[in-house]
């Protein structure tokens, strides 16, 4: 998996691709984990060119929300492709983590502070 | 009406355990899927319960370090599929465990890390089976689609 990481306005974006499960999940983990260790507090997983996630892809995702729970920052999950998204309700995480429909809202709703 | 399945796709496939062994696993799934014209979906949710099963086959199977197999036998027709997947690592009952439905309640600070996969697997599959027989783990997956 390649990660291009995005910035803009002070939020950090990273766009995941193909495939978040047990091969590659650890490239998304060791992303984050470096982005969150040089202070970024606010972030935006943008989904939109995900098809597919397993328990190994949530796990990424469930790291990264104890973190910025823990140190105070925030995260929105953007743009869930029908697959990611019924993962995330099966698993209960729609009922715990922000959700945009795309990246532009959760964007928008993170500049605002709202 | 026979009960009988009428496959008319049978393939066995060989995994090392090793993580990587989930592109082939998936390539195999999306050929049988463009072979027997199932919907995109079918291929999606086959491919995470059988990941799901091998991850922790490769994760807790087998002694780290070792080197092991897991045999992969998918039989299949357009509107249904068996999926078998057997293992010589530890004696391990997938399903043995309840559904971990305490854990869909909690909310971030508190929840552990893991414990759904094999809850997926049994969300997506009609049915479930696991025996130990002849020194192998045996699990077999069977789904049913009406209509795709």
């Amino acid at each position: 998996m390649n990660i291009q990481v995005e910035e803009i306005g002070g939020v950090t974006i990273i766009p995941l691709e193909g495939r978040l499960d047990g091969n590659n999940a650890g490239v998304a983990e060791g992303v984050f984990l470096g982005l969150f260790a040089e202070g970024k507090g606010t972030f935006v997983f943008d989904f939109s060119e995900l098809q597919y996630i397993s328990s190994a892809g949530l796990r990424v995702v469930l790291v990264a929300a104890k973190k910025l729970r823990a140190s105070k920052g925030r995260m929105i999950c953007a743009n869930l492709a029908e697959q990611v998204y019924d993962v995330f309700e099966m698993s209960g995480f729609t009922s715990i983590l922000e959700i945009a429909g795309t990246k532009e809202e959760a964007l928008a709703k993170l500049q605002a502070g709202a | 009406m026979s009960n009988e399945p009428h496959y008319t796709v049978d393939r066995s496939l060989q995994l090392r355990n090793d993580m990587q062994e989930l592109m082939r696993l998936n390539e195999e799934l999306e050929a049988i899927g463009a072979e027997l014209d199932w919907s995109p979906r079918a291929v999606l949710d086959l491919s995470l319960a059988c990941e799901e099963l091998v991850v922790n086959i490769v994760n807790y199977g087998y002694p780290v370090g070792s080197e092991g197999f897991i045999e992969v036998g998918l039989r299949a027709s357009k509107d249904e599929v068996e999926i078998t997947l057997a293992d010589r690592g530890n004696p391990f009952d997938p399903f043995k465990d309840p559904d971990p439905l305490d854990l869909l309640e909690m909310d971030v600070d508190d929840r552990p890390i893991g414990g759904l996969g094999i809850f997926f697997v049994k969300r997506l599959m009609d049915e479930v089976h696991y025996e130990f027989a002849d020194g192998m783990n045996q699990v077999r997956l069977r789904k049913r689609w009406s209509k795709q």
